[in-house]
């Protein structure tokens, strides 16, 4: 098969075979990319692969509830005979919609204020720009997100605006660290003493090299975003049943502990999984970048 | 820089972040579409009524004379009242907030315990099988989320084994003792009561585990770390060459630096338990601040919230400014780099 000349011209520019090589010498990236791959398949896939699409929804089927794992249900069924493995796969969707949508939301306005502090490093802007921020880090961020989101109504929607709100700071403090450490560079230097105008220089010289940071933060954060969304839905500050988020299914299985333990446990341990692969495939990322500013 | 110096500099950040979040939380309960003084009265309240509490509860002010007014109260230790409760804030949180605490600090023990036990073998087994599993299981364990390890863990060793409570505090038949600290491990052995006690612990152990298991193996894959960076160094080969036991340089000259670290990380996971506690508490039915938290933030109550907000931003503001004083403690080269050198 040719491959196309674009294609061919995108590896020889960045480089991605080396890329490829340094990521995949772990074999835990690899499984990590994997995971994600999968998931990502699974929650585009869902009303196709699901051996029961329409159980995503509120459908009764009581004929077969609280039906242990068995080869038509193979995670079992639900108090209203829904299949468990259906809504499990369906709640990959709402996972994955959130981290994207959150991280959609926080990743330009944090890294852009990280790179405004950073580039004007030591003035009033800077001063400004960080102790904002340090506000939103002055309190766990689960306890911030679930105030948000009880004080606006609970939702899927809400929940998301209240993860959004309390996240962007640390976009900001992760670039502020890089942006600032590269103010001093030569290359830095340079560009100011050619006239090159400020804005140029903060998204023209010093954003390409603050990318490998922040692209490995953006994935690690899928995991902690899904994490956390999960926790919100779980405590019912998040999307409400009978939407099949996982961590509402977690909390709605917890009232038919131990004896229908499967309704609990089997969106507990993917919950897990998604963010165990997104985790392997952070640390896979940090290795590629980790090994280029060597 | 002198310690006195920087620790005062820390003290200034973080009282200027709480003003900060004190500004954040009043907005956030303010710009809310509704008449919190409708919400106060009741529904069916007559609008004379409604004024009346508007007057009373200063809704009818400029906002930011009503921002003035609340801080002066918080600052005299009223938190506000409840519309949940029923009663005062301040007594819900001091009714509530030490067994939280006797449960996180449980929590932290284990926590640094273990870290570092399993750090240490670790590191003194770097690229063995010991290391494999820690690293490992540290990878499984920062991936789950702590609700799910509650559950798990309730399953397994409750429901399954029968090892430990399933859930709440003190078995049936068993009084709480009177109240002095709050905290009930404290109570009960101030009331000479060693079977209440070791009852309460019984029923901790498992929610605790569950808390920091997390946090420990996190820490305990950073104290590996930092021993094997530092074990290539130069001095360690000296104290090597010189003839000192293994034991000596493992605990006196690796351990210490490689610690610093782990120490900082440390800070973040108190917050991490503080927050996590909440879904722990939840799962395990510990009559603890969380479960307060909880209920005032299903039932949208905007005191009890916004105060309970403060309430773990300064708890975890002071915990912030103790790990930095122990790390500016451990290693004088921050205390150095705050100068800007």
């Amino acid at each position: 098969m040719r491959i196309p000349e674009i294609v061919r011209k995108i590896v020889v520019k960045y480089d991605v075979k080396r890329k490829w090589y340094r990521f995949s010498r772990s074999s835990l990236s690899k499984v990590g990319l994997v995971i994600a791959l999968v998931s990502v398949f699974l929650a585009l896939a869902a009303p196709y692969v699901t051996p029961y699409p329409k159980h995503a929804g509120l459908v009764t089927n009581f004929k077969d509830k609280f039906e242990p794992p068995n080869l038509s249900y193979l995670f079992g069924t639900d108090e209203i005979g829904r299949d468990v493995l259906s809504r499990t796969i369906f709640g990959f969707q709402y996972s994955l919609m959130m981290a994207a949508v959150v991280l959609a939301l926080v990743v330009p306005p944090g890294v852009i204020s990280g790179l405004i502090a950073g580039y004007y490093r030591g003035t009033w802007i800077d001063t400004v720009i960080m102790r904002i921020s340090d506000v939103f880090i002055a309190v766990p961020p689960l306890v911030l997100a679930l105030s948000i989101a009880a004080v606006l109504t609970p939702s899927l929607f809400n929940a998301m605006m209240a993860v959004s709100l309390m996240w962007w700071p640390w976009y900001t403090r992760l670039t502020y660290n890089a942006a600032s450490g590269l103010r001093n560079e030569y290359f830095v230097q340079a560009s100011e003493v050619m006239g090159v105008s400020p804005l140029r220089i903060i998204f023209g010289e010093i954003l390409p090299n603050c990318l490998g940071p922040i692209l490995t933060k953006i994935t690690l954060d899928v995991g902690w975003v899904i994490l956390l969304g999960s926790a919100l839905s779980y405590v019912g500050l998040g999307a409400q049943p009978p939407t099949p988020d996982l961590g509402t299914m977690v909390a709605n299985g917890g009232n038919y502990m131990p004896d229908a333990w499967w309704i609990s446990i089997f969106p507990a341990i993917a919950i897990s999984i998604i963010i165990l692969g997104f985790n392997l495939l952070g640390d896979g990322i940090r290795d590629i970048f980790v090994e280029e500013a060597r | 820089m002198r310690l006195s110096i920087y620790v005062l500099k820390r003290t200034g950040y973080i009282v200027f972040s709480l003003i900060g979040l004190s500004i954040l939380v009043f907005s956030l309960a303010r710009v809310l579409p509704g008449d919190p003084a409708r919400m106060a009265a009741g529904p069916r309240a007559s609008e004379e009524v409604v004024e009346q509490i508007r007057k009373q509860l200063r809704f009818d002010r400029p906002l930011y004379e009503q921002y003035f007014y609340w801080v002066n109260d918080l600052l005299h230790g009223d938190l506000g009242y409840s519309l949940v409760t029923r009663r005062s804030i301040t007594a819900d949180v001091l009714e509530y907030l030490p067994t939280s605490l006797e449960l996180i600090f449980l929590a932290a023990v284990f926590e640094v315990a273990g870290a570092l036990i399993l750090g240490v073998i670790a590191g003194r087994y770097s690229y063995k099988w010991p290391d494999n599993i820690v690293r490992v299981f540290s990878y499984v364990g920062i991936s789950i989320p702590v609700f799910v390890m509650a559950i798990l863990f309730q399953l397994l060793f409750t429901w399954n084994l029968k090892l430990f409570p399933t859930s709440g505090m003190l078995s049936q038949g068993l009084e709480r003792p009177s109240v002095v600290t709050g905290m009930v491990t404290l109570d009960s052995l101030i009331a000479g009561r060693i079977d209440v006690f070791g009852n309460v612990l019984w029923h901790m152990v498992l929610p605790a585990m569950a808390l920091c298991l997390g946090g420990m193996l996190q820490d305990a894959r950073i104290i590996r770390s930092g021993m094997v960076e530092n074990k290539d160094k130069d001095y360690i080969s000296m104290a090597t060459s010189q003839g000192l036991p293994e034991r000596q340089v493992m605990f006196k000259y690796l351990l210490k630096p490689s610690l610093i670290p782990a120490v900082t990380v440390m800070g973040l996971d108190i917050a991490a338990l503080m927050a996590n506690a909440f879904l722990v508490e939840m799962v395990f039915n510990w009559p603890g601040f969380s479960k307060l938290g909880i209920t005032l933030m299903l039932n949208k109550d905007l005191n009890g919230i916004v105060a309970l907000v403060l309430v773990l931003g300064v708890i975890y503001a002071v915990a912030n400014v103790v790990v930095d004083i122990i790390v500016a403690y451990l290693d004088p080269r921050i205390r150095l780099m705050e100068r800007g050198e």
